[in-house]
């Protein structure tokens, strides 16, 4: 199995109204190749702030990130704005609890959004065959307003996972959804990520989501160091 | 009535385009020494000659024909009456030989009071003298001005015809003098001042009988007139501020004319005067010892200007002391015209409270 | 109440910017309104203040031929015995001309007892600064003479065996003339007492005062309603029928004024342009009413939920709104106060003279603060009241709408096709074209979404595209306003584009000679005898005028030697014969007559063999031949020469030595008299282009809080486009674009709409307003500016950065 993050004594504090807040201290993860992590606990606990630091999203205060794809280690923290973004389009597929879809795009076109980005029209086929695969074969040309919660999130899976990335993030994906869309858009998610062999991190204060994954990263309280 | 004069002339003024609104008009500039030059002045007795001296005077500078009249419908109703034509000349003069000249000017206020109603309206028209707009001719009589008119058909003023109509009201009287013409003052020169004085007589009593029409409703009338005729040239003292005017038909046939001039120091005016007038028409001067006129009652109107409508008099008569009361039929006869004063019909009453006769009452310089 | 409303308050400040934009577009509004007021209002009155005396109060002018005293007294005694007929003065006058001081003078005389009583306020007019007018004009012994005459008060005028002294200098309008008494007057001219000109009527009239009122919400209301027809007396005064009224025509006063008219139609084009700047401002309330319900919905539900009835949420809803349009009116006020100076400033004083102008004079103007306050506040009050029906209440005006069409159609095509309308019409028919075009936003905005549905293309592009017609209810507002204040621009701008091009081109036609000289105060038989007999002099052209009548409407006779060049200047191909007169546009139409027919003028006869434009002459005029004049008795007297050199020869040269020989003569070159004309037109329209420009700056405040707010609720999909992995630059180029597509949207409406606006203005409003039409142009100066202006506002608009202000609910979810 071949690492694909490394996350070392990462830490991150936010300006609140009386002074700075941290967040994150001393975090340390790493995950392989087809390797599912869970990210758990309570609101606040910092679970969005590691994805978005990991995403390249946001800038940490300290630590280091590393991404290594196709054998190459791209070490995110030393990235400037620009390149991180070029990092996250090519390689980083990112699921929301909500907006995951843009509004005034189709579903087709929301699946291929990522390839229109990273000029990859070649994996389009593949692309729309995961979409049919997940049950969403004849809704090519609806809008997301036109679909269901689970029918959304089922399309955000397939648009994360359309340019193939190394690391998928998932951030409380399946928050908003019933007990059974949620168990049926989670056996899909691990389900394509264990078929592209990606790894993914995903944020959930859903235990039986939890018990899925191959280990569990426990946030808030005090700090802890991932092994 | 010499207060109106200066109002006439102030308003012809400020029609003509003053600098400043009529009320404000400076009479006594405007009036100055040097404005009646050219003009004939009333300072001696004159002979008067009738059927001529009913007719206008133009080389004086004012001069009205002022008739007032009480009157009563077959059920009981009471109603006044007056017309009245201003004359003002402009300058001694025309200097066009057109009829449109404008050098001489008249003014006409027709009014009515309706007791019962309780409704006292009034109408105002002026214009330039013109055969076809307004004048007055002496033989045959004809006082008129924009449709309205007294007239007579014989030279002597009998069977005179007074008739106007107006927004809201008509009058259409026939009236024939009961009582001979009577010389006021001085054998017509009446006295107002030092150096000011005007040619002034009257028909104390004119049977009346005739038509008045209020808001379209007619109603046939008798009653008396009284006919006042003046004019002078001369203006009223700096020191005087308005006047009090009565014209009194009493029932057992005597007639009288008082008037008291109101003055800046508050004491009686030396030329206050008067005339008592006998039923056979004889007249017997009133100088200030021989009458008393003292306010009852005022009536403040909307304006806040106070009118004394009730009077207490007492005047000395050939036959001897009388007392008696006078008292506005209605309290609201201003005339609401350019210039406002009050005129308006009054019942005579004795102590008791009996009616013993009626007359109009005139009341200017109250502002 | 008090709880509700102080959260309202506490949403706003956590709303600084669109608060900031709503009062900037509301005092704008207000300020355009108020500006346009004083500008009015100074303008009325020193109309007012010049209203001749002879006029002062009267409603009608009566005429009848013949016409004799014994008319006009028999007219007098029928009133007279009808006193519930609804007349309050009946003023004989004479009027004709004499040469005084060897000028053709208008003589006024009227019966100054007849007025209605007493014309102090007309005559204090007349007086001018200098004081009072003696009795002495009453009297026949003295006149008011117009300032044009030259002449000083307390001078003496020897005419006709008599010396008669000027009373007072005024500025009446009339040209040379003078005002008297009706026995004077009668006496200059010449005329017997019989003889009468015109009978003045003061007519009462129930509606004058709320027609008063209605000129002082709105100075020069009036000129917007149909002109009244001349009609005959009886139908006035129906009670003097049998009098003979039906003999008298009658015609409304104003048309003895055209100057004033003149000038009070342009006041009504003013005004309502003034209001547009308003209607844009409602625009933009309405839309951050909107946004800020959409903002606030969630909360909303929640105090609704918990027992806060609808009322009281629209009342501390709109109270906010009202705050904010107190506020605005406040700032509008002294804004307006602002941008009545500069556009006065712009003018150079044109409209009015800077000096009667007063600020001083127009503050305890009720009139003007009732209007601001009500502009403020209605505008803010509806907009928010419309805003949380469309919001809250989920109110659908569609329906509405498709009853609202029919009438506003039937509206364009009555105020388009009845002349009848007046210059209300036109204006109703141009607000009726402005409210279908905004209804159009909606329906349009749905045929793009479907469209745009499948469209290929660049990523960007799509994003950026179908943003534009996602959020009709976010945009469609703004885009109705920015298209209509740009299609304003485009209508006005054409308008005044193609005025000025047929206003060069008559002009280019018409100043054919090299030297323009104006004799009035000078002897002009010795000036033109002594260019004449200059060697480099070709040919000399006297001109001459008067005030004269036709059919009793005012018009200016002017005379020249119409040989066949000077018929050149009118596009007429012949010398004018004896017998023949052009007349102007404005004239024909208001006679209705065209060449072939017959005109009785002066004392004569004349036929029109053709028209021309006469741009900017108030009064109808009539030209004819010098020969002609002896045939209609009118005197002849020439004021103004044209000099046309013969080649190479020096203009200033001679200019020099004619100012040397004359110093009395005023002489301007064609150059010169060209540029001064043109100045003169640009700065008339200056107002007129300011004012549109005020009402776009309101549309840009409103595009950019409707792009804003559109960034805000996209901050989701901004959010996932950056996880995805687009940079910043191709976010803002998609936001750049978008902000494109919002333009070009409103310039794709306003384009259109532009040209409709132009063609009613050149076809329909001017003619009606000022009697003549003007040849559309499509300069690309009159429509693209206005495109370009929009389209880098909305640009602007989108490239500004957007303000951080408290998300959506959404976010905080």
């Amino acid at each position: 199995m071949s690492r694909i993050l490394e996350v070392a004594g990462l830490g991150k504090a936010y300006a609140d109204g009386r002074g700075r807040r941290r967040v994150l201290q001393d975090v340390h993860l790493e995950l392989d190749a087809g390797e599912v992590v869970a990210l758990r606990g309570p609101s606040g606990s910092g679970k969005t702030t590691l994805l978005n630091l990991v995403a390249g999203l946001l800038e940490p205060d300290g630590g280091r990130i590393r991404l290594t794809v196709d054998g190459r280690t791209v070490p995110l923290d030393e990235l400037d704005e620009p390149a991180r973004t070029a990092v996250r389009r090519a390689h980083i597929g990112y699921v929301f609890q909500f907006f995951n879809l843009v509004p005034t795009l189709t579903v087709r076109e929301n699946v291929l959004l990522p390839l229109e980005l990273n000029r990859r029209q070649d994996l389009a086929p593949r692309a729309l065959e995961r979409l049919a695969g997940l049950g969403l074969d004849d809704r090519h040309d609806a809008f997301p307003g036109e679909l269901s919660g689970g029918e959304r999130q089922r399309v955000a899976i397939a648009r994360a996972l359309a340019h193939e990335p190394v690391l998928v993030l998932a951030d409380e994906p399946t928050g908003n959804l019933d007990a059974d869309n949620a168990d049926r858009v989670a056996g899909l998610l691990w389900q394509e990520v264990r078929r592209l062999g990606s790894a993914l991190l995903i944020a959930t204060h859903d235990s039986d989501i939890a018990a899925r994954a191959d280990r569990v990263l426990p946030m808030g309280g005090p700090v802890r160091h991932a092994s | 009535m010499r207060r109106l004069e200066r109002i006439v002339l102030g308003m012809l003024l400020a029609a003509a385009a003053a600098a400043a609104s009529a009320a404000e008009v400076r009479l006594g500039e405007l009036l100055g020494e040097t404005d009646t030059a050219g003009f004939l002045r009333a300072e001696t007795p004159r002979p008067f000659r009738f059927p001529d001296d009913h007719g206008p005077h133009p080389r004086y500078r004012s001069e009205w024909w002022y008739l007032t009249a009480s009157l009563e419908s077959a059920s009981g109703e009471a109603f006044g009456v007056q017309f009245t034509l201003f004359r003002q000349a402009l300058r001694p003069a025309p200097v066009f030989e057109s009829p449109w000249d404008a050098s001489q000017v008249y003014l006409a206020h027709l009014a009515i009071t309706d007791v019962a109603g309780g409704r006292h309206l009034e109408a105002e028209r002026l214009a330039r003298a013109h055969p076809r707009l307004a004048g007055v001719e002496a033989a045959p009589f004809r006082a008129h001005l924009d449709g309205w008119e007294l007239a007579a058909d014989r030279p002597d003023l009998q069977a005179l015809t007074l008739s106007g109509t107006a927004e809201r009201f008509a009058v259409r009287l026939r009236l024939n003098p009961v009582k001979p013409v009577v010389l006021q003052g001085n054998d017509g020169l009446s006295p107002k001042g030092p150096g000011q004085a005007s040619y002034y007589y009257s028909i104390p009593r004119l049977a009346v009988t005739g038509e008045v029409r209020v808001d379209g409703r007619s109603r046939a009338v008798t009653g008396r007139a009284w006919l006042d005729r003046e004019w002078s040239t001369s203006v009223l003292g700096e020191q005087q501020s308005g006047w009090d005017w009565f014209a009194l038909q009493l029932d057992d046939g005597a007639d009288v004319m008082m008037f008291r001039l109101r003055n800046d120091t508050g004491l009686r005016d030396p030329y206050d005067q008067g005339l008592w007038v006998d039923p056979d028409g004889l007249g017997h001067p009133l100088r200030v010892p021989d009458f008393r006129l003292e306010p009852l009652r005022y009536w403040q109107d909307p304006d806040g200007v106070r009118w004394p409508v009730a009077w207490k008099a007492s005047v000395m008569t050939p036959q001897g002391p009388r007392r008696f009361q006078i008292h506005a039929a209605l309290d609201d006869q201003r005339m609401d015209t350019l210039i406002r004063y009050w005129e308006g019909m009054v019942r005579v009453v004795d102590d008791d409270g009996r009616r013993i006769g009626t007359g109009y009452m005139e009341l200017t310089g109250y502002d | 109440m008090s709880l509700l409303f102080r959260s309202q308050l506490r949403f706003v400040r956590h709303a600084p910017w669109s608060a900031a934009t709503a009062l900037l577009g509301v005092a704008l509004g207000v300020a355009s309104v108020a500006a346009v007021h004083l500008i009015s209002a100074a303008v009325v009155r020193s109309l007012d203040e010049r209203t001749p005396s002879h006029l002062a109060g009267l409603t009608h002018v009566l005429e009848r031929t013949p016409l004799s005293a014994d008319d006009y007294f028999r007219l007098r005694a029928a009133w007279r015995a009808h006193p519930d007929a609804p007349i309050e003065a009946l003023v004989p006058m004479v009027e004709g001309h004499r040469l005084i001081d060897g000028r053709q003078t208008l003589v006024l005389g009227v019966d100054w007892l007849a007025m209605p009583s007493p014309p102090l306020d007309a005559a204090r007019a007349d007086a001018g600064e200098s004081g009072a007018v003696s009795s002495d004009v009453l009297l026949g012994e003295a006149v008011v003479a117009d300032r044009t005459l030259g002449r000083a008060a307390g001078e003496r005028i020897e005419a006709v065996g008599r010396s008669v002294r000027i009373d007072t200098v005024a500025d009446t309008a009339l040209g040379p003339a003078l005002i008297t008494d009706i026995a004077l007057a009668q006496h200059l001219l010449g005329l017997g007492p019989e003889t009468l000109s015109r009978v003045g009527l003061e007519l009462d009239d129930p509606w004058q005062p709320w027609r008063e009122r209605l000129d002082r919400l709105m100075p020069g209301f009036a000129a917007g309603l149909p002109r009244a027809r001349a009609g005959t007396l009886a139908e006035l005064a129906p009670e003097l029928e049998r009098a003979g009224a039906d003999e008298w025509r009658a015609r409304p006063v104003v048309a003895e004024r055209p100057e004033a008219e003149f000038a009070r139609a342009v006041l009504f084009n003013l005004g309502s342009l003034g209001t547009l700047a308003l209607l844009v401002a409602w625009f933009l309330i309405y839309q951050i009413g909107l946004i800020w319900l959409r903002r606030q919905r969630l909360l909303l539900e929640r105090l609704h939920a918990v027992g806060v009835d609808h009322r009281a949420l629209r009342r501390s809803f709109l109270s906010v709104f009202l705050t904010l349009g107190a506020l605005a009116t406040l700032l509008g006020l002294v804004g307006g106060f602002v941008l009545a100076r500069l556009l006065i400033a712009l003018t150079g004083g044109g409209l009015t003279e800077a000096g009667s102008f007063g600020i001083g004079r127009a503050l305890p103007d009720v009139w003007l603060l009732a209007k601001a306050v009500g502009s403020g506040l209605g505008v803010c009050l509806l907009g928010g009241l419309a805003a949380f029906a469309r919001e809250w209440h989920e109110r659908n005006w569609s329906s509405a709408w498709r009853l609202f069409a029919p009438a506003l159609l039937v509206l364009l095509a009555l105020g388009l096709a009845l002349e009848s309308t007046g210059v209300l019409g036109g204006f109703l028919a141009i607000l009726s074209m402005s409210l279908l075009a905004v209804a159009l936003v909606t329906p349009l905005l749905g045929l793009l979404r479907r469209r745009m549905s499948g469209a290929r293309g660049p990523l960007w592009l799509r994003l950026a595209l179908r943003d534009v017609a996602w959020y009709p209810r976010l945009l469609g507002v703004a885009l109705a306003a920015l298209s209509l204040a740009v299609a304003t621009s485009i209508g006005i701008a054409l308008m005044v584009e193609s005025f000025r091009l047929d206003f060069e081109r008559m002009l280019d036609v018409r100043l054919a000679g090299d030297l323009y000289l104006d004799a009035a105060d000078a002897d002009s038989d010795a000036l033109e005898r002594w260019l004449a007999a200059r060697p480099e002099v070709a040919r000399l052209q006297a001109y001459g005028a008067v005030r004269s009548r036709i059919a009793g409407v005012p018009v200016e006779l002017g005379y020249t030697r119409f040989d066949a060049a000077e018929s050149a200047r009118y596009r007429h191909p012949r010398p004018l014969g004896s017998d023949e007169a052009l007349i102007s546009e404005r004239l024909a139409r208001d006679l209705d007559v065209a060449p072939g027919d017959v005109l009785p003028v002066a004392r004569g006869a004349l036929t029109v063999v053709g028209t021309f434009p006469g741009f900017g002459d108030p009064l109808g005029r009539v030209l004819v031949d010098v020969a002609a004049l002896d045939r209609l008795q009118v005197p002849a007297a020439f004021d103004r020469i044209t000099v046309h050199l013969k080649p190479r020869a020096d203009a200033a040269e001679l200019a020099a030595r004619v100012r040397e020989r004359f110093p009395a003569v005023r002489l301007e070159s064609r150059a010169e008299l060209r540029a001064e004309v043109l100045r003169v037109f640009d700065r008339t329209f200056a107002i007129t282009r300011a004012l549109t420009l005020v009402a776009l700056l309101v549309a840009v405040v409103g595009t950019y809080n409707a792009l804003t707010a559109l960034r805000l609720q996209q901050a989701s999909t901004t959010r996932l486009l950056r996880a995805q992995g687009m940079s910043g630059r191709e976010l803002r180029q998609i936001a750049l674009v978008r902000a494109l597509g919002v333009g070009g949207l409103a310039m794709l409406l306003a384009l259109p709409l532009g040209l409709a606006m132009a063609w009613t203005l050149c076809t329909v409003i001017n003619p009606r307003s000022f009697g003549w039409s003007i040849e559309l142009h499509l300069p690309a100066s009159g429509w693209l500016l206005p495109l370009v202006l929009g389209l880098a506002a909305a640009l602007v608009a989108g490239a500004l950065p957007a303000p951080r202000e408290r998300g959506t609910l959404h976010e905080a979810a």
